[in-house]
Formats: C-alpha cells, sequence, structure tokens
C-alpha cells in the first residue's frame, strides 16, 4: 500500500517552500588559469506574507546587498535546476518544461515544451544531469520508477519510459525514490524501501545501477548498516562523484521519519561498479543529538555537509524558527570533519543553500539578523561575511548563472 | 420540467387566494401629496405594531379585526403625520394628502418611516437595498450587492462559483452573512449569497466594520443580513429565467394569511441550473493565455469549459399563527436544498480540472417567535432557532490529469484537488440559537440584550485514507456564545441618537487532533479542547440636521475568531497552533446623508470616511513540514466612499457611487523571523482599491396599455487595475496585475396588469469585455437572459 499520507506531505511542503534543485555546483571544474569573467549569481528566495517565490540575481555574493524590493521576479514556476545561463522550471499546472532566462526585470522564456510523459511532483520526483545537454528527470509512481530525458537546446523529450526496477514482492511495502547521479554513463539511483510489517521502517538503502539509456538491465545493492538515503531530490544536492565512484549520504532526519535513530553518513559505489561498497561507511554523527542534511562537493575528497542540532528541534516549525544548523568540511576520503565557523542559523525545510564555485564554498544564512552568504575557503579554512540579502525570508536555492 | 412545477405552482397558490377572509375587514386607500402617490408612506393601527407600507401607487391595504373602530396613522418622512379613525366593519377606502412639515421638524410627529430609509438613518454604516427594483432581474443577490458602495464582490467564474465577499478592505471569513439575522455559515453550498435569487429578498442589509448586536456573530469586517418580507399577508412572487450557457433559474416565494385564525402559510424556493460552459479566451496579454496541447506542442486558442454544471435547489414551507394573545408571530418551518457542483478549475485558470465535484443536501427545521409586551409591557422578544444537517461530498478520484482539450494523461495517486485522491462524505450538524430581547424605558431610551448560541458539529468519513488519519472521524465540535448588550438614546426631539453596546464572544472547541508523530507511531489522536473568550464594544450615533439630513459616526472594537482547523489543524497538512488569537480591528466610520425633493424631483446623497486597525490577521505560514495558522498580520484600511441619485417621479432614477479603500500593510517587524518586514507600508496586493458604478433606469406606465409599465435599465459597473502580489517586491516591469474592467448590463422589462405579469430580457458584460476578478479566472462574457415573472398581493 502507498504511503499516500507522507506524499501528501511532502507535495505541500514542498508547493510552499518551492522546488529547487541543481548540478551546476558539481558540474563545473574550472580552470584557474581562466581569466576573470563578469559572474552572475542568482538565487530562489521566499519573502512576503502571503509568501511567494522571486528569482533574485546578483554579480557578487562576497559583497555588498542584494534585496527583492523593487528587484527581481516573482514566480509560479517551479524552478529546480540550472545550467549555462538558463534556468528549468516545472510548471505544474500547464504541465510544461520551462527554460528561461532573467535579467532581474523580466523573464524571457526561452522555450516551453510539454510535459506529460511523468509526474516529477515534488514529493516523487528527482533528477540529475547527463551532460551539458541533458537532463534526466525521474519520478517514483506507485512503486514503479519512471524517467524522462530532456534535450535542453531542443527541450524536446527525447526518451521516457518505466526503469526495470521491480515492485516491491510485498504490496504494502513501498519505496520511496530519493536520488540520482551518474558516473559516466552509468547512472544509480538511491532509493530505500519502507517495510509495513515494520511498523513501515525501512530496513536497508538500496542503490540501482544501470548502464544508461538500457533501463531494463538493472543491478540493485542493498546495505542495511544504513537505511536512509537523502530522500529530497528536488531540494538538496545528496550525492557527489569523486575519482570515479558515486558517494551518498543518509538523511534519517526527524523531519522526515522521525527519531528512529538511523545512521547519518556517507556510503559509496565504487569505480562505476554496481554494488554498494561494505568496507566504506562513514558515520558522520551521533543520530540521537544530531542529523545531517545535503553532501555538496567542495573537491579533492571534500564536501559541505549541514549537521543541525536534534535537540532543538521540538516540532517541525522549529526547522525555520530555531538556530540548529552547522555547516561541516567533511573529509570523507580519512572520514573526518571540521566545523565552519559560521553562527548557528537556522535550517529552513527545502534549502540548497550551498554553492560550490571556482573551488570555495558560499553558504547563505540566517542566524536571527538577516540572510548573508558566507565564503568558505577550504584552501585555508577561512570564513568571510559577504552579500546581504535584504527583504528574504527563505533562500531556497543559489545557482551560478554565469 | 421547471415550467410545469411553475404553472403548478401558480395555479395551486392562486386557488386559496381567491378565498375571502371572514373574520376581518380590509381597509385600503391612497396616500398621495401635492405632486402625486407617495410610495412607502407607513400606515400604522394606532396602538400596535400591526401596518403596511404604500406601494408605488401609493396604495395600501390593511386587514383589521372586525370588531370595533380603529385610528389608522399614516407617516412619511418630512411629511406631517395623519390620524384618522374608521368603523372596521365597513371595507373603507380612504384618501390622504400628506402635507410637508416645511422644514417645521419640532412640529412633526415621525411614528414610523419606511424599514429601509429607517435603517439607513440609524448610526450605523450600511447600505440597504430594497429588492423590487431588481425584481425583474435575473441577478441574485451578489450580483445586486456589487452594485452598492464599498462592497466587491470577486467571482471566481459563472453562476455558483466561489466568490469573495469584501466590505470596505475586509474580506473572506471576516464578513459573515446572515438570513433574517441567522447566521448562515452553516446553511451548507444550496443556499448562498451567489445562487438565492433576488426575489426571495425584500431587502438587504450590509453593514460596514461595524454591526449591531442582534447579529451576533463575530464580523470584524461586517455583516450582510437579507431580510425576507416579513409584512406583506398575502402575496405570491414565482419568475423563470432561461438563457445563455443553458442557465435556467426558477424563483417562488408566497404567504397566505388566514386571518380569523391568525394561521400564516409561507412557501418559498428557488432551482438553479447552468452549464457555465463560457467561452475561456486565450489571454496571453494578462497572462492568462489558454494553452492546450496538440502534436506534443502548445497551441494557445480560445477554450470552451467542459466540467463547471451547477445545480442548486431549495424548498422551504413555514407555518405559523399571528397575533395571539401569547404571540405576536410563532412560525414552524422546515428547509431542505440540494447542491451539485462541477469544478473546472483550481486557484488559477491553468489548473483545469474534468472529474472533481462536490454535492450536498441540507436539512433544516426552524422555529420563530416574536412577542410585544413579553413578560413586561414594553419588553419586545425575539426568538428564532433552528437545527440543521448538512451532508456533503467532495469527491476527487480522477484517473486522469485534464487540459483544456480534454484527458492529457493517466494519474495513479494524485487526484485534481489535493496531491492524493479524496472522496470525504462530510456531516455537519448545526444548532442554532438567538434571542433578542428589547425594552423600551421610554421613547427616548431602549435596552437591547441579545444572545446567539451557535454550536457546529463537523464529522466525515474519508473513503480512500485509514480513519486513523481522518481528524473528523469522529465529530469534533465548535460552539459560539455571543451575548450582546445594547443601550440606545434619543435626545433633542430624537434628532440625536446615540447606541452604545458591548458584546461577548465566547468560543468553545473539542477537536479530534491527529498528529503525525513518528514513524513508529504515525498518528498519535489526541483530544484538545479550547475556551476563549474575548470582549468587543461599540458606538452608533446619529445626528440629524434637518429631516432629510444628518451625520453618523459608529465605532466598534470587533473580533473574527479563530476557526477549527486554524487552530488545530488538519492531520494533514497543517499543524495547530494552540497560541492564535483571534483577528481584532478598531473600526471607524463617519458619513452623512443628504436628500432634498423638490416637486417631483428627489436629489440625495450619501458619503463616508472609514478607518480599520486590524491586528492579528491569520495567514498560512509555512513551518517545515506542516503549515500553521499564524498571527502574522496587521493592516491599517482607510478609505471613503460616496453615492449620488436622482429620481424624477417615476420616469427616471440614476444612482452613481465610487469606493477608494487604500489598505496597506502595518508591520514593521515579521513576527515569525524577527525581521524587518520590506512590505511595511505597502498596499494590500490582490485587492481592488477603486471601484464604482451607475446606475440608471428609464420607465414610462400606460405607454403600451393601460396599467403596465415599460423598464429600461443599464448598469455600470468598473474596477480600477490592481497589483496581485506586494507593490514593491520585484522589479515593476515582471508584476501581474488584474486589469481594470469596465462592465456593461441592460434590462428591459414589460409589466402588464400593474406588476402582475411581468416579462424581461436581460444582458450581462453586453459588450463581452475579457474580465477577471481574479488572476488567471476569466468570468464569463456576453450572456443574454429571459425571465417570466408573476406576482400579486
Amino acid at each position: 500500500m502507498f504511503q499516500k499520507n507522507k506524499i501528501l506531505i511532502f507535495a505541500i511542503t514542498a508547493v510552499l517552500f518551492g522546488f529547487t534543485a541543481c548540478k551546476k555546483d558539481k558540474a563545473d571544474t574550472e580552470d584557474e588559469t581562466e581569466p576573470p569573467v563578469e559572474k552572475t549569481y542568482g538565487f530562489l528566495v521566499t519573502t512576503g506574507t502571503p509568501a511567494a517565490t522571486y528569482v533574485v540575481q546578483t554579480g557578487s555574493v562576497t559583497e555588498g546587498t542584494l534585496t527583492t524590493v523593487n528587484n527581481g521576479i516573482a514566480t509560479t514556476l517551479s524552478v529546480f535546476t540550472s545550467r549555462d545561463g538558463y534556468y528549468y522550471a516545472i510548471d505544474y499546472s500547464s504541465p510544461s518544461l520551462v527554460k528561461f532566462t532573467s535579467d532581474n526585470k523580466t523573464t524571457n522564456i526561452i522555450a516551453e515544451t510539454p510535459f506529460t510523459q511523468i509526474q516529477m511532483a515534488g514529493w516523487s520526483g528527482f533528477f540529475t544531469w547527463k551532460d551539458s545537454k541533458t537532463l534526466v528527470m525521474l519520478n517514483l509512481n506507485n512503486n514503479r520508477f519512471e524517467y524522462a530525458e530532456l534535450n535542453v537546446e531542443s527541450m524536446s523529450i527525447t526518451r521516457s519510459g518505466d526503469i526495470n526496477i521491480p515492485a516491491p514482492a510485498v504490496a504494502e511495502d513501498y519505496y520511496w525514490g530519493c536520488n540520482a547521479v551518474f558516473v559516466g554513463s552509468k547512472l544509480y539511483i538511491a532509493y530505500l524501501k519502507q517495510i509495513k510489517a515494520n511498523d513501515e521502517l525501512p530496513e536497508k538503502a538500496y542503490v540501482a545501477s544501470m548502464d544508461y539509456p538500457n533501463v531494463t538491465d538493472v543491478t540493485i545493492s542493498s546495505d542495511d548498516r544504513f537505511n536512509y538515503p537523502s530522500p529530497y531530490g528536488l531540494f538538496t544536492q545528496s550525492n557527489l562523484v569523486y575519482n570515479g565512484s558515486a558517494y551518498f549520504i543518509t538523511s534519517p532526519t526527524f523531519w522526515a521519519i522521525g527519531n528512529i535513530g538511523a545512521p547519518n553518513g556517507i556510503f559509496r559505489v565504487l569505480d562505476g561498479g554496481t554494488q554498494i561498497d561494505d568496507s566504506y561507511f562513514y558515520e558522520l554523527t551521533d543520530p540521537d543529538k544530531e542529523e545531517t542534511i545535503g553532501l555538496y562537493d567542495l573537491g579533492n575528497g571534500k564536501a559541505i555537509v549541514k549537521v543541525l542540532d536534534k535537540t532543538r528541534l521540538a516540532a517541525y516549525a522549529d526547522y525555520s524558527a530555531v538556530n540548529t544548523a552547522s555547516y561541516y568540511a567533511v573529509d570523507f576520503i580519512n572520514k573526518s570533519k571540521t566545523r565552519i565557523d559560521i553562527p548557528v542559523s537556522r535550517s529552513g525545510a527545502y534549502q540548497w543553500n550551498v554553492l560550490i564555485d571556482d573551488g570555495k564554498a558560499y553558504i547563505a544564512t540566517n542566524a536571527g539578523d538577516g540572510y548573508y552568504v558566507y565564503e568558505y575557503d577550504p584552501a585555508t579554512s577561512t570564513v568571510k561575511k559577504g552579500l546581504k540579502l535584504e527583504g528574504v525570508d527563505n533562500v531556497g536555492r543559489i545557482y551560478r548563472i554565469k | 420540467m421547471i415550467i410545469r412545477i411553475f404553472l403548478l405552482l401558480v395555479c395551486l397558490y392562486s386557488l386559496p387566494y381567491a378565498a375571502i377572509s371572514q373574520g376581518s375587514s380590509k381597509i385600503s386607500g391612497y396616500v398621495k401629496d401635492s405632486g402625486g402617490p407617495v410610495s412607502d408612506a407607513s400606515v400604522l393601527i394606532k396602538g400596535t405594531t400591526q401596518g403596511t407600507v404604500t406601494d408605488e401607487k401609493g396604495y395600501f391595504e390593511i386587514n383589521v379585526p372586525k370588531a370595533a373602530k380603529i385610528t389608522l396613522v399614516v407617516s412619511y418622512t418630512g411629511y406631517q403625520s395623519q390620524e384618522i379613525t374608521v368603523n372596521a366593519t365597513q371595507h373603507a377606502k380612504l384618501e390622504f394628502l400628506l402635507v410637508k412639515d416645511g422644514g417645521q421638524l419640532k412640529d412633526v410627529q415621525v411614528i414610523a418611516v419606511n424599514k429601509a430609509k429607517e435603517v439607513k438613518a440609524s448610526g450605523f454604516s450600511v447600505n440597504v437595498v430594497e429588492t423590487k427594483q431588481f425584481a425583474n432581474t435575473t441577478a441574485d443577490i451578489n450580483q445586486v450587492l456589487n452594485l452598492t458602495t464599498g462592497v466587491r464582490v470577486r467571482e471566481q467564474g459563472g453562476l455558483g462559483s466561489n466568490f469573495n465577499f469584501s466590505i470596505n478592505g475586509l474580506s473572506g471569513k471576516q464578513v459573515r452573512f446572515f438570513l433574517d439575522g441567522i447566521p448562515m455559515e452553516s446553511f451548507g453550498g444550496g443556499m448562498s449569497l451567489n445562487n438565492i435569487p433576488v426575489n426571495l429578498a425584500e431587502r438587504i442589509e450590509v453593514y460596514k466594520g461595524v454591526v449591531p448586536i442582534e447579529l451576533g456573530s463575530d464580523a470584524l469586517g461586517g455583516a450582510v443580513n437579507v431580510i425576507t418580507d416579513q409584512q406583506t399577508k398575502k402575496f405570491l412572487d414565482a419568475s423563470l429565467s432561461y438563457g445563455s450557457f443553458n442557465t435556467s433559474r426558477a424563483a417562488v416565494s408566497g404567504r397566505l394569511t388566514d386571518n380569523r385564525t391568525g394561521l400564516v402559510f409561507n412557501v418559498s424556493g428557488y432551482h438553479n441550473y447552468s452549464d457555465n460552459n463560457y467561452l475561456m479566451r486565450n489571454n496571453p496579454k494578462n497572462d492568462a493565455a489558454i494553452k492546450v496541447v496538440e502534436n506534443n506542442q502548445f497551441v494557445y486558442k480560445d477554450m470552451r469549459r467542459f466540467h463547471d454544471a451547477y445545480r442548486s435547489s431549495m424548498g422551504q414551507v413555514e407555518v405559523g399563527l399571528n397575533n395571539k394573545s401569547w404571540a405576536d408571530k410563532i412560525s414552524l418551518g422546515f428547509t431542505y436544498s440540494n447542491l451539485y457542483n462541477e469544478l473546472q478549475t483550481g486557484a488559477s485558470q491553468n489548473n483545469v480540472y474534468g472529474a472533481a465535484y462536490q454535492k450536498g443536501n441540507f436539512y433544516m427545521t426552524s422555529l420563530k417567535y416574536k412577542k410585544t409586551d413579553f413578560l413586561l409591557k414594553d419588553l419586545t422578544a425575539n426568538i428564532a432557532a433552528n437545527v440543521s444537517i448538512d451532508r456533503s461530498d467532495v469527491v476527487d478520484t480522477s484517473s486522469y490529469v485534464y487540459g483544456w482539450a480534454g484527458i492529457i494523461r493517466s494519474e495513479t495517486i494524485a487526484g485534481e484537488l489535493r496531491d492524493v485522491k479524496t472522496l470525504t462524505h462530510w456531516k455537519n450538524v448545526a444548532a442554532i440559537a438567538r434571542t433578542n430581547f428589547t425594552y423600551k424605558i421610554n421613547d427616548n431610551q431602549n435596552l437591547n440584550l441579545s444572545y446567539t448560541f451557535n454550536r457546529l458539529t463537523r464529522s466525515s468519513k474519508e473513503e480512500l485514507r485509514p480513519k486513523e488519519q481522518n481528524p473528523f472521524y469522529q465529530p469534533n465540535y465548535f460552539t459560539k456564545n455571543v451575548v450582546g448588550l445594547a443601550y440606545q438614546h434619543n435626545s433633542f426631539a430624537s434628532r440625536f441618537t446615540n447606541t452604545l453596546f458591548a458584546k461577548y464572544f465566547g468560543l468553545n472547541i473539542l477537536a479530534r487532533e491527529v498528529v503525525f508523530v513518528t514513524q513508529q507511531e504515525p498518528y498519535r489522536r489526541r483530544d484538545t479542547t479550547s475556551h476563549k473568550g474575548y470582549w468587543g464594544y461599540g458606538l452608533a450615533s446619529r445626528y440629524k440636521l434637518t429631516e432629510n439630513a444628518g451625520v453618523k459616526l459608529s465605532i466598534e472594537h470587533a473580533y473574527r475568531l479563530q476557526e477549527q482547523e486554524e487552530f488545530f489543524g488538519d492531520g494533514i497538512s497543517v499543524a495547530a497552533n494552540i497560541k492564535l488569537q483571534p483577528e481584532e480591528s478598531d473600526n471607524i466610520n463617519l458619513g452623512a446623508y443628504y436628500a432634498h425633493q423638490p416637486g417631483k424631483h428627489r436629489f440625495s446623497a450619501e458619503a463616508g470616511i472609514f478607518y480599520r486597525n486590524v491586528k492579528n490577521l491569520i495567514f498560512s505560514t509555512p513551518g517545515g513540514r506542516f503549515s500553521t495558522y499564524s498571527n502574522v498580520g496587521i493592516a491599517r484600511v482607510t478609505g471613503l466612499e460616496g453615492e449620488l441619485g436622482y429620481r424624477y417621479n417615476k420616469l427616471l432614477d440614476f444612482t452613481v457611487n465610487a469606493s477608494y479603500q487604500n489598505a496597506i500593510n502595518n508591520r514593521e517587524i515579521n513576527p515569525l523571523t524577527g525581521m524587518e518586514d520590506p512590505v511595511y507600508g505597502d498596499r494590500i496586493p490582490n485587492q481592488p482599491w477603486f471601484f464604482g458604478n451607475a446606475r440608471l433606469g428609464v420607465g414610462q406606465d400606460n405607454l403600451i396599455g393601460k396599467n403596465t409599465r415599460l423598464q429600461l435599465n443599464y448598469s455600470v459597473n468598473y474596477i480600477h487595475w490592481f497589483y496581485i502580489s506586494w507593490e514593491s517586491l520585484g522589479s515593476r516591469e515582471s508584476k501581474n496585475k488584474i486589469p481594470a474592467q469596465l462592465i456593461h448590463n441592460v434590462s428591459l422589462s414589460y409589466s402588464l396588469k400593474n406588476g402582475r405579469y411581468n416579462i424581461s430580457v436581460e444582458s450581462f458584460n453586453i459588450t463581452n469585455e475579457l474580465a477577471y476578478d481574479n488572476f488567471r479566472l476569466q468570468k464569463p462574457g456576453r450572456s443574454v437572459f429571459f425571465k417570466l415573472r408573476y406576482f400579486i398581493k
């Protein structure tokens, strides 16, 4: 039996926070010898009562002020990724896929394509870029994994269909699709299965691997040392690729599943293989005290992970109202982590609020005095307070647009 | 079928009407002045409250006991009243010639005036609409009120569509509706201002910001009271209309009174049906394109609505007794209404539905009692009670996703309205008792005590979800106790009237809350009770400068109580917030009115300014997994409105009005974030702030035959454009706005036999203006309706 209530909760929350996602930050590995270019950063923010979502852009995240007052564009589109200067969004009402640019004054719609092949709702959808022209969108539809491939140049759906992951043997059990990543042409899908007979708790984590676009020949690997791959496929970066291996984070947050004491950590599939590496798991923290969200690729075997103080989360509303979030630089090869020296801040519910650009991390946080972007340089482990965001209640995404 | 029912009702009703009661006499006559007939003059039997008012020809009829001599008192504002004693055993025909008081106010004894004028001249800021001028139109009550000052009714579509009623800038739950003083909150969808035909009402009162205690409810922004005819002893009003979008409407109301026994029979009912299949026009200019997928590409074109049928029916019978020693009036009634409503769009016309619908049945029994000199001399009791059951189903089980061209794709999980399919059977049981006691201390002082008990029991069965997840699986209770006390004092020969009042709002809730806790314990049921009490108070004053001119001031500290879902959530996506406070507002109105009637000309003018300072506005706010309702809004509304009228005898009637309201966000700090609110001082978005109406009626009696009347009415409605989002957020170039709309309506009616038979043709939006009350929710284009009406009294 599919867990409709959970789906609904995710859907509504997704609507409230807007859909945000991107792999832009890991797709770019800049050549350090390139001359400085004029940069553009895009923010997806919510503000106002009742809340509305705005796209605002700026040339720098290290200084100055960015405001929504008489600036930016209100949007009802669900923007979920960006690449090479374009935003990509779903208009669920049409439904359609929309490619657009912004100049802080108007939206320039480049293309709008009917999108009826899969649902890709906020609670069931996730995506990954195969290459700079190919966006693969995935969806879990009643225990059936489905996908649609978008050529972002022609804005046409070039492939779509079901992925051959068999439905649970027990009809009342159900999958939760989590996140996906490409290593070359190998597509990995991390997911979990909640077991009805086990109070709907997941017993282990799964990774399905396939040589894309052959989605019928699928190998499934599972591991019971952990059970909750990060399920926020549209909202948070949850995996990365390092030296040809795929790394995934687990996020059994109170917010998603309650306090089940499951491990928060990083697991991997080595060297384009098909099996979860049973010799590796980096447990990041004590699950009774803290929980982890997000895995942002800093390069060189390091990543940024947001860690929440679970002891201060008494209610769901506290995620947005109480300062619980710290950010760590994690060396997932050597299994060590270092707290980044920025104020403990509010987490927000769905935030892809970390951008890795030119080897540095830019983190937008609000410790109660408004939003600021902090620059973290892993080379020196130094932190600088940068751009101030005014007229902003929540930062959903930061994009490097140009 | 409707026509046959209509004719049957006419025949059935006409039979007893022919009977002449034997136990009473009828006195009739005319009231005139030097210029001709005086309509709306009061004719009272002296020493009683029994009486009537004159019609357009100045004619009146009054049934009196055969017993003895009686004295009739005839009065009208601005005229000296007259008395005459007649022998009731004769079927007397009288003629009164009223003489103007010539401004000698101190000599005028105003005994009673037309009720509408009396209400208008009270200290409250109120629109009073007498519906007889609209009786030959196909309008519902919303459409009529939309032509009045300070009122905006924003409809989402055609007949029966959802609407948002706004009074002086406050709207939604902040405005309460009443039918003969009974709160309509629990009346079900089949009885609402968007489907009650105008013929069923005698007049409609719209109180702005400050509401009399008799309407016992938490009306923060104002109240609408629909009043049916309670005076006319015998009448029948039956009508039938048909027109665009396969829309048909039938309405009947009537009364039969037996003077000998005092028995009164009332019947009323209506039936509305429409396909609402009007054309949706592609309008990219206003970001309201109609998109259709053809060959896997979007094509932009006009499309017709295809899933928006609407049907509502209502029937009401009432049996009562009049003029008994123990009751002036007592009646027992039964009401049934039925609703079927297909849903075509969501919050935007881009969200197209093709299968979702709602239906409902509503049953109500009611008891009314009125007695003057109740227990004490000069104590009047007015009591009404009703018990109702409203059963409604919301069916959202579509297996498909729809667009304007029909099915787009199949869908296994989501419904159209929600993200999962639902089939919900709602059951609301409501009990309402309203008691009102008025004690006349002396000619210049009144005391009024009002108590309203309103209890709603709400439960539901959701067929597609486990009952453990349904907070309404067991009944939830919601009780409001509203007590009001008012003291009215008249001074300076009743020129200066002050009404001081206080209200107590008591709120008791029992909610079966369902909390999603953890995966191990997914749903925790929790019964929560809440008892809250709040005090409101106010003042309504009027000073008459002359008999036809005065100034008015009204003030109220008003509340809108928290609703059940706002307090306790819905167990699915809305979390509880038991700290939630009611919305509260300080409301002030200052107004003036003037009328001048030289000969057959009548000039009138009304103007008002208003102020609302609203705190604790309740908004749904995101808070992680669940949203919650929070007191996060502070707003200040100021505005002005005015109306000018001119009438020449019965030939010409012209009215023009305009309303301006400036509602701004008065919140400096966002309590949720603790940060400065970037839109402090901004105009509240998505709300009209300037609008106006003009009406012109031209009519002539006996133009085509004796006892006929030909009447041409024209109205125009203008709404200035407004932004749908905060004015200072985002670039000006990117902001969407609701475009200005200018809607013209025309009707032509022809009446025979002094208004007994009426035929009319009417066109709404005759220029086929592309109009939106809400963003991406297009209203119907031009429509034409024909109406037949039979009226006798």
